[in-house]
């Protein structure tokens, strides 16, 4: 049980720098989320740590020692892929035992553990399948039973939900959470859905381009992004942002964004600080509600409906705004037809606001 | 612009020497004109089944396909003009611009033509901007738009989709849902999408067939099929979370689950018909939860509470019934006792096999 570290580690694939100086500590025992869409860099990540692949600079450490020219056996970590990468001619118990006949142990404990693991994820019916004959789902169990058997210095878990049915993860979701936290160690997770970063992580860790841009604890990365990318893509759906300038009107102070106009007044201290006219707001979807709705500091505008979105058991209405777009949250089933006019209100003082020129986070809304 | 209707289509494919596997069966459905459907369910229910008997890539093995009042059974894909969108975009090596102007070269439509409708469906399509690019360059979702704008160019008589979404990220989806969906807007051809994923089916659809174990289970409006399923597969497959359902057994005049009772007094009549076993269904945004005591509520504890930016989903239990509640915002937390109630207006009721009574 450790940190593992990775200290300025940098990795060019094909003349593309896929890590740029990447320094990042997942903590023992923590649940540690890397979040960022496909090719960010996550999966390289893992493949270092894991020891598969080597870094080109910088180091990687277990505790206070240095694996960074350890082989990967030497290294005792559980790796859950994306595919499965299940033994196709071993069953579903041999699969499982393959890392503890590996590690030489007996095969009155192999028994026990691998019965032990696969009744926690329910796949005790299907031991003695071969991985064709189970469903999609029973294989990710499988790969993940495989890497939860071992003890481990870390379980790293590569979008071990992105290729099964939608409905199986969604149930799949919780059971993970509930038993990795039952499970105990140091568990690092990749994924590009940044609801499954908010659902199991305690710490989350953005990348985007090879570079970590925060790492924090969630609360902190989503109430905080250090910068429009992370409140960009640490939101679903992703944040509006409008860029406007800032005017004063007697007393108070607004942003002008052409299409609309946001006090700011609350904020003042910090935007004076910065020195700077220009900003862009961030408002994310779900502080947007219908006018019937109470809403305090209200900004209300009338809006035309460009399309409604349903997803599971909420609906996204895109509207137009000025040039562009606004995007809300309604937590219920409502089709508004293209065309409709809606009128929405936010809460002034929930507002995001960045620098334009840096992108840097200037002010975030207190969290009640 | 047709009509597409189905006629008693069963389709059975020989999987083995002596084994045969039953795909669908004994459908009936009719796609509207200038409609958009879907064919929704789980990977194994059939639907991709249907959607290439439409196409005339698979000959049912009995029953009829009409376009309007055609039967097209005896016709070849290309006869049917229908267009088709997989899940994987299939693009050739040419650039985006001739990619799409290829099936009007292909019937040797004038340069000018090609040049204008390319530009036209490019336009809509919102691929513009990438006309002189190679394919090679372009991301999966960009990829999807050129196959779109290649099928539209052709003005089918029916656009077929087979997961199109399925590959791109979920950025990449979310605007795709939202192109499609304007497409279908503007232009008035009959749409017939396949999806296992409910959300793209809710979004996009006016009328959506719910398939299981090759079957239609229930063929109805989106928002329909979410309130009021007509059994306990429907309610649970679309939705998410799916909808809640509690077993518990006719008691005097409630339906009793342990450790609380919902009260079934108007309509005791009618389920004593059915049995004592019976189901309640009940979405999990509709759940009413509190910290503090309030009328008509019983006592449950919360197991799991999961924090998803825009709610709070819980896992409640009460007594050995687990069921789950979506919340905006909330700080009841694992482990708290909370208090529940099941708003009348809101409840299913359903036999003990899962198919709705009330």
């Amino acid at each position: 049980m450790v940190n593992v570290r990775l200290e300025r580690v940098s990795k060019v694939y094909n003349g593309k720098k896929v890590l740029n100086n990447v320094d990042l500590e997942i903590k023992d025992q923590s649940f540690t989320v890397l979040l960022g869409p496909p090719g960010a860099g996550k999966t390289t990540i893992f493949r270092i740590i894991a020891g598969v692949e080597h870094p080109d600079t910088g180091r990687i450490f277990f505790g206070d020692k240095d694996v960074t020219k350890l082989p990967p056996k030497e290294r005792q970590v559980g790796f859950v892929f994306q595919s499965y990468a299940l033994y196709p001619h071993m069953t579903a118990y041999d699969n499982i035992a393959s890392p503890l006949k590996a590690a030489k142990m007996s095969k009155a404990e192999i028994d026990e553990r691998v019965h032990s693991i696969a009744e926690k994820l329910g796949i005790s019916q299907v031991l003695n399948k071969l991985p064709k004959e189970m469903s999609g789902g029973q294989r990710q169990r499988v790969a993940i039973a495989r890497a939860l058997v071992r003890d481990a210095n870390i379980y790293m878990l590569d979008e071990p939900l992105t290729n099964v049915d939608y409905k199986i993860r969604e149930s799949m979701r919780i059971e993970l959470k509930k038993l990795l936290r039952e499970r105990g160690g140091t568990i690092a997770y990749a994924t590009p859905d940044p609801q499954e970063a908010m659902s199991l992580s305690d710490y989350t860790a953005v990348i985007l381009n090879g570079v970590v841009e925060q790492y924090g604890s969630m609360e902190e990365v989503y109430n905080r992004p250090r910068n429009v990318k992370v409140g960009f893509y640490f939101s679903f759906p992703p944040m509006n942002q409008y860029p406007g300038e800032l005017v004063k009107v007697g007393e108070k102070t607004f942003i002008d964004t052409g299409s609309m106009k946001v006090e700011v007044t609350h904020a003042m201290d910090v935007l004076e600080k910065v020195n700077e006219k220009e900003f862009i707001l961030g408002i994310r979807p779900n502080q947007i509600k219908l006018a019937t709705e109470p809403v305090e500091n209200p900004l209300e505008l009338e809006l035309e409906t460009i399309v409604t979105e349903i997803i599971g058991s909420e609906s996204l209405v895109h509207l137009k705004l000025g040039d562009g777009k606004m995007v809300i949250h309604i937590p219920s089933i409502r089709r508004f037809e293209p065309g409709e006019r809606l009128k929405i209100a936010f809460n002034q003082k929930e507002v995001f606001i960045f620098s334009k020129a840096t992108g840097e986070l200037v002010y975030a809304p207190e969290v009640g | 612009m047709v009509e597409v209707r189905l006629e008693n289509i069963t389709h059975i494919y020989v999987t083995g020497r002596k084994t045969q596997t039953l795909a669908v069966k004994d459908i009936n459905l009719t796609f509207p004109h200038a409609s958009f459907c879907a064919l929704l369910g789980p990977s194994g229910c059939g639907k991709t089944t249907l959607m290439r008997i439409i196409a005339g890539l698979n000959i049912q093995t009995s029953g009829h396909v009409y376009f309007d009042q055609r039967e097209v059974t005896p016709l070849t894909p290309r006869e049917r003009n229908v267009a088709m969108v997989f899940q994987f975009p299939v693009l050739y090596e040419m650039n985006v611009y001739e990619n799409i102007a290829f099936p009007l070269r292909s019937v040797k439509v004038p340069e000018s033509e090609v040049k204008r409708k390319v530009k036209e469906v490019a336009e809509l399509v919102g691929v513009t901007h990438i006309l002189n690019v190679h394919p090679s360059t372009l991301d999966m979702g960009s990829k999807q738009k050129v196959v779109l704008a290649r099928a539209l160019v052709r003005e089918p008589n029916v656009f077929l989709f087979d997961e199109p979404l399925t590959n791109l990220d979920p950025l990449g989806r979310l605007e795709m849902r939202s192109k499609i969906k304007e497409l279908q807007r503007n232009i008035k051809t009959t749409m017939i999408y396949v999806t296992h994923d409910q959300a793209e089916a809710l979004t996009l659809a006016d009328k959506i067939a719910v398939m299981d174990f090759g079957v239609v289970v229930q063929y109805d409006e989106p928002t329909k099929l979410y309130e009021h399923p007509k059994n306990e597969f429907v309610g649970f497959f679309l939705g998410n979370p799916g909808m809640n359902f509690i077993q518990g057994t006719l008691e005097d005049n409630a339906i009793n689950f342990g450790e609380f009772k919902y009260d079934v007094s108007d309509v005791v009549e009618k389920l004593k018909e059915y049995g004592t076993e019976f189901k309640i269904g009940i979405r999990a945004e509709y759940v009413k939860v509190s910290k503090k005591p309030f009328k008509g509520a019983f006592k449950a504890k919360c197991i799991v509470s999961e924090h998803l930016g825009t709610s709070t989903l819980l896992d409640l239990k009460a007594g050995d019934k687990e069921f789950k509640a979506k919340l905006r915002i909330t700080d009841v937390k694992e482990g708290d006792e909370v208090y529940v109630q099941f708003p009348k207006e809101k409840v299913h009721i359903f036999n003990k096999a899962g198919e709705l009574i009330i």
